[in-house]
């Protein structure tokens, strides 16, 4: 017994720390393969497409919904009809089977997140997922460790990370003047403009969880 | 101010009678200190882990090494599946209504069902229709758990081998044609109740094509009590006294949630005029609406009718029979009094009368109404219908004949070669044995398929599915076209009933119902004399048959929140028992959970006995619905059959009662799964506990001491407060012996969230608690775990008896909702070692589960005992396990969420957290529900209304006794009655808990005697 405690102890310090602490562990970089090559980069930074047109329900409802094969069809039943790498988004809109697109920003379910509430109260999409217009056909990746900490990093202190609302899809937008996030907030009096509760009632328990 | 202590509000209490729970709080027995001691009696951790302390610490070495690489690991992968085309106006996880209807013993709800993408998760009662105003009953709400039945019938059925639509199509056809040969002689299609009027219509084109063939309707102990083809429509919310014979009208009548909801408005007078109505009711056992009684009759079922006789030969109707004995003569002149002056200055009064009573004592009634000028009035319904003798080839629509039918209904199935049986389940029905041919069909649920339906009084209200048919099942109106040669598309079959064009249509699918489309007035029916046959002598025990509250006539069998819901009365789980008064239960030499064997002829029935204060002497009272042979996993084995016994006394002439049973002992001894002594609050603590006080618990007045004394609830005979002042949470500090941290100053908050409860309005109905457990995806935990305190209602309903529990009239009893109270000043927040259960900004106390780690303390410190503990993961885990089963180590008590399978799953609400084992859990005050408001009024830019949001409890109750809201806004309604009201206290002031729940006290209005 004490031998193996002897030997196991500092291997398992030893293996532990490393992984619990690594990148992968905290989800920043995760970046699955989809089924389809879809490129953020080209329709959003190239075609500038609005995040809206696709995720309508962002503003509007707690999921941001994925978009319908309906959609994607809209323009790739006259642009690029036949190349290979729309096959699934072609046979999807043909079977009525969907297309299992996997998750990449995936919360515990005991966390309940609004997307409509932040958008609409100045935080933009890249607070959270970054340069998404920046991420090609290899897929969405995580930039933030979504951590509980990291939620609650902003909910004591929400000024550095809200915008206008009109630019809250531009991913982007910075502050003119070379203020930062926090000093325009700050000056353009956004948590009363956007009736943003007080910390404290940010930092409730029952604001997220239930 | 002076606060006073416990010794001298015992010593000097406020008002009303000390309430008790039970038979052993009564005689404090050692089992019922159990229950208040400890909260889980019996519970001995170390006994289960029987090892050293030696294996204990390397268990736990080795859980905690696990433990750390548990946290390492990503979670599943998970795939998101958009529509292909997403249909018009659906947002994905946006909850959408759709309203519809719940036909019960040929009666119809309206409700309005909330669906998420498509998947239905709650049913409530539909607010624009005034025989719902928003309340579903409790069968009504726990309906959807039938839905998602595992156990539900998936395939058709040939001689009970699986079969396909086709073949059975097939054989319809040939059936059919069989039948044209002879006419339709030897055809014979049984139905349950139903006021379709597409069924109607097919039946009309039906009995054309076979003019031979015969339609019979067919019940199971119905609740109808209509006679003769007139049904009658109580008004009772004007209503001044009101006298039920032995009328369940607030626990099992087609009517109940438009009934209960009047009647509690007949109540809600006290406060605004001080006054209100009184009700007396005669009846045969202890029920729901015995309990609401200001003055209750407890009498055996077969002397109801010379009560009624003698009522009406003292208001001068000629030909009923005066009172032969003095006990009924006393009786009577004490409710004739009260009519006679209650009609004399011009106040309404009712007379009803039960379903189990014969028809003339509903006409009785109906001449003593008619007599007083009572808000009474009759509909034509039709039920012209009788039982054949005999049938070739029986197509029966739903139902359970030969389970649950009378003998001539037994007699017309056996007698029949071919027996067709569309039904949700396999039952008995369905695996008739024998030479016959049976045909099983499955059956749509009406959340599954098109239809219409009618409300008491003939509104027709229309079913529209909010699934499509889970196992290819069909609706009665479905079968019906296809026997008629007809189009089978029922959305064509009911539009095709509907004689309105496109636009009318779609507004009567979105409201739910059509306009004006009611039965017909009728006649009341005639009253031509009673003369009284005493058929069951006194020295004979007579049985009294009803339909148990929760699996009705059998058909909620499987219906697991059903099954585990405590019966309002006796607080009985899974399983019936013989229900007997404590005096008849000394004769008899019984106590509780003793067995006997009740026969009756051939038939003969073991059960449990339940001795309840309140039941009648010389009667013993049994439930119908238990012990189905041919049932899904979570009604086998559960409770006792006693239909035989029925079937037994109906065939020597008697009715819903009968006495010449023979009753004895068998010496056996069951523990039936009880909760009425499970969290007993215990109010004063261990050194004063002889002389408990439950005046603190509940407080009640009568109409005269309220009017004398208008704050009884919270003071004594001198005007002194006996509790600490209700502490100002609007109003800031002011000298309150605690300060709030809440109430930080320069830092408002928006709300405070309140309820109030009243009890004056409260029947002890169980809705709320079907309602709190869809909403809240409270799980089910099995007889064997109830036995063991373990039960997960968030909301209990705790019921107390007073009086002496030998004298059957003088026992009464009262109801009281039992959630958490979100107390300002918790208890259960100070003892949690992680900070998983704190207060929130608006006064809420939250319950963290991902936080939470299971030390129980928090429920050992609150005093209420609303706490709830996961065991196990109940989610997964099969309710019938064995109690005895040793829950660790080596039993793996967790699954992987994909072995609950789907089907259980999809009734979840996904507005709120599946709680995993291991985890504590209470009543939210609806937090999800909250949240979605606060969210909703963000985005509208406005703030949420003070009775915007309702939580589920408080939305179903059909006598809406609940009222939420915020606090600081000084219009909404529970504003009033938290602050303001007189009858306005809390439970257990004395502990500065400061609860955000307050009650509004008992008034009572019986007569001098």
């Amino acid at each position: 017994m004490i031998v193996i405690t002897a030997v196991g102890a500092p291997a398992y310090l030893g293996l532990l720390v490393p992984f619990a602490l690594s990148p992968t562990t905290l989800n920043v970089g995760y970046q699955p393969a989809q089924p389809v090559p879809y490129s953020h980069e080209l329709h959003v930074n190239q075609l500038g497409m609005d995040c809206r047109y696709c995720h309508t329900t962002v503003d509007q409802a707690a999921f941001a919904a994925i978009p319908p094969t309906q959609t994607c069809m809209n323009c790739h039943h006259a642009i690029r009809k036949d190349s290979p790498r729309l096959q699934p988004v072609r046979e999807s809109f043909q079977t009525g089977k969907p297309i299992a697109w996997v998750k990449v920003h995936d919360l515990p379910d005991y966390v309940y997140f609004n997307h409509s509430v932040h958008v609409n109260s100045g935080v933009s999409c890249v607070e959270c997922h970054g340069r998404v217009d920046r991420m090609d056909e290899q897929g969405v990746h995580t930039v933030q460790n979504m951590s509980m900490s990291w939620c609650l990093d902003c909910h004591r202190n929400p000024e550095p990370r809200l915008r206008p609302r009109n630019q809250v899809f531009n991913l982007a937008w910075t502050p003119e003047n070379g203020q930062t996030q926090a000093q325009f907030a700050r000056a353009q009096d956004l948590l009363k403009k956007y009736d943003i509760p007080s910390t404290r009632n940010l930092t409730d328990c029952s604001t997220c969880h239930r | 101010m002076k606060i006073t202590n416990h010794k001298s509000q015992i010593t000097n209490p406020p008002t009303g009678p000390a309430y008790w729970r039970s038979l052993d709080e009564l005689a404090d027995t050692p089992d019922f200190r159990g229950f208040v001691e400890k909260e889980f009696p019996g519970y001995a951790p170390e006994l289960m882990l029987s090892g050293t302390r030696r294996t204990f610490l390397k268990l736990m070495g080795a859980s905690a090494a696990l433990a750390g690489l548990v946290g390492c690991r990503r979670w599943p992968q998970r795939k998101l599946a958009p529509y292909t085309s997403r249909p018009e106006n659906r947002t994905p996880g946006v909850p959408q209504f759709y309203a519809t209807a719940l036909e019960l013993d040929g009666i119809a709800q309206p409700l309005l069902v909330k669906a998420y993408d498509g998947r239905p998760v709650k049913i409530e009662g539909n607010p624009d229709h005034p025989a719902s105003g928003g309340a579903a009953s409790l069968l009504a709400q726990a309906s959807i758990l039938n839905l998602y039945d595992p156990q539900r019938s998936r395939a058709v059925k040939r001689n009970g081998t699986d079969a396909t639509w086709a073949d059975a199509e097939a054989a319809m056809k040939q059936i059919i044609a069989d039948a044209k040969a002879g006419g339709g002689a030897g055809l014979v299609v049984l139905t349950e109740p139903t006021g379709s009027p597409t069924v109607e219509r097919l039946k009309a084109t039906l009995l054309k094509q076979l003019p031979g063939a015969k339609w019979a309707t067919y019940s199971a102990m119905g609740a109808h009590s209509s006679v003769g083809g007139a049904r009658p429509i109580y008004s009772l919310s004007e209503a001044k006294v009101i006298v039920a014979l032995d009328c369940d009208f607030l626990g099992d009548h087609p009517e109940q949630v438009r009934l209960m909801r009047q009647f509690a408005d007949s109540r809600r007078t006290v406060d605004t005029k001080k006054t209100c109505s009184r009700l007396y009711v005669a009846e045969p056992c202890f029920t729901i609406t015995g309990t609401n009684a200001d003055v209750r009759m407890a009498m055996r079922r077969s002397r109801i009718g010379e009560l009624a006789s003698a009522i009406a030969a003292k208001l001068g109707i000629s030909g009923a029979e005066a009172a032969k004995d003095d006990v009924i003569a006393k009786r009577a002149a004490r409710i004739t009094d009260d009519l006679k002056r209650a009609a004399s200055g011009g106040g309404k009064t009712v007379v009803m009368a039960g379903a189990a009573q014969p028809a003339a004592v509903h006409a009785l009634v109906a001449a003593i109404n008619a007599k007083l000028g009572g808000p009474v009035r009759y509909v034509r319904v039709d039920e012209s219908d009788d039982v054949p003798a005999t049938a070739r080839t029986l197509i029966v629509l739903g139902g359970n004949p030969l389970y649950d039918g009378s003998p001539d209904v037994v007699k017309l199935v056996e007698s029949a070669k071919t027996v067709v049986h569309l039904s949700h389940d396999v039952n008995d029905t369905s695996a008739t044995p024998g030479s016959k041919t049976t045909w099983h069909l499955p059956r749509a649920h009406d959340l599954e398929a098109w239809g219409d339906a009618r409300t008491a009084d003939g509104q027709v209200v229309l079913i529209q599915p909010l699934i499509y048919p889970l196992f290819g099942g069909r609706s009665m109106i479905e079968l019906l076209a296809l026997l008629t040669g007809e189009n089978t598309d029922a959305h064509e079959q009911v539009r095709k009933t509907f004689a309105g064009n496109e636009k009318q249509w779609r507004k009567s699918l979105h409201d739910g119902f059509i306009e004006n489309t009611a039965y017909a007035p009728a006649e009341p029916p005639a009253f031509t004399g009673f003369k009284s046959q005493i058929t069951n002598p006194k020295s004979q025990i007579e049985l009294v048959f009803r339909r148990d509250y929760k699996v009705l006539d059998g058909r909620f069998a499987n219906n697991g929140w059903l099954q585990e819901l405590p019966e309002p009365l006796s607080k009985l789980t899974w399983g019936n028992a013989a229900v007997i008064g404590l005096n008849d239960a000394d004769k008899l030499g019984v106590k509780f959970g003793d067995v006997i064997r009740i026969t009756l002829g051939a038939a003969s029935a073991e059960l449990p006995v339940y001795v309840l204060p309140g039941q009648p002497d010389g009667s013993i009272a049994v439930t119908l619905g238990y012990g189905r042979k041919h049932v899904g996993h979570i009604g086998e084995n559960v409770g006792v059959d006693v239909y035989p016994l029925w079937r037994a006394a109906q065939t020597s002439g008697g009715g819903a009662s009968f006495a010449g049973a023979h009753i004895e002992r068998t010496g056996k001894h069951i523990k039936p799964a009880c909760t009425q002594d499970h969290f007993a609050i215990d109010p004063v603590g261990q050194k004063t506990r002889e002389q408990r006080a439950t005046h603190e618990l509940i407080r009640s007045a009568t109409l005269d001491e309220f009017k004398r004394r208008p704050d009884f609830a919270t003071a004594d005979a001198e005007g002194e407060k006996v509790h600490l002042p209700l502490a100002g949470i609007a109003t800031g500090r002011g000298g309150q012996p605690y300060e709030n941290p809440l109430d930080e100053a320069g830092k408002p908050v928006d709300y405070a969230w309140g309820m109030t409860i009243d009890l004056n309005a409260c029947t002890g109905c169980n809705a709320c608690v079907i309602a709190c457990q869809s909403e809240n995806n409270i799980p089910i935990v099995g007889s064997p775990q109830v036995l063991m305190n373990r039960e997960m209602h968030w909301l209990r309903i705790d019921r107390y008896f007073a009086g002496d529990p030998r004298k059957e009239d003088d026992v009464r009893a009262i109801h009281q909702p039992m959630m958490c109270q979100q107390c300002e000043n918790a208890p259960c927040e100070q003892v949690c070692p992680v900070a998983a259960t704190t207060h929130d900004t608006e006064g809420l106390n939250v319950m963290v589960y991902n936080r939470c780690i299971g030390t129980r303390y928090c429920s050992n410190n609150c005093p209420y005992k609303v706490r709830r503990f996961n065991f196990f993961d109940f989610n997964s885990r099969d309710p019938k396990t064995p109690g005895d089963t040793p829950p660790y180590p080596g039993i793996p008590d967790q699954q992987p969420l994909e072995q609950v399978g789907p089907l259980a799953r999809m009734k979840n609400n996904p507005d709120v957290t599946v709680r995993m084992r291991g985890v504590m859990e209470k009543c939210t005050f609806c937090t999800q529900r909250i949240q979605i408001a606060k969210q909703d009024a963000a985005a509208a830019g406005r703030k949420v209304a003070g009775d915007e949001i309702q939580t589920a409890c408080q939305q179903t109750c059909p006598a809406k006794a609940i009222s939420f809201g915020n606090l600081k806004d000084s219009t909404a309604p529970v504003h009033e009655q938290y602050y303001t009201n007189e009858r306005g206290y809390s439970i257990l002031e004395d502990f500065n808990t400061r609860p955000r729940t307050r009650y509004l006290a008992k008034v009572t209005n019986p007569t001098e005697t």
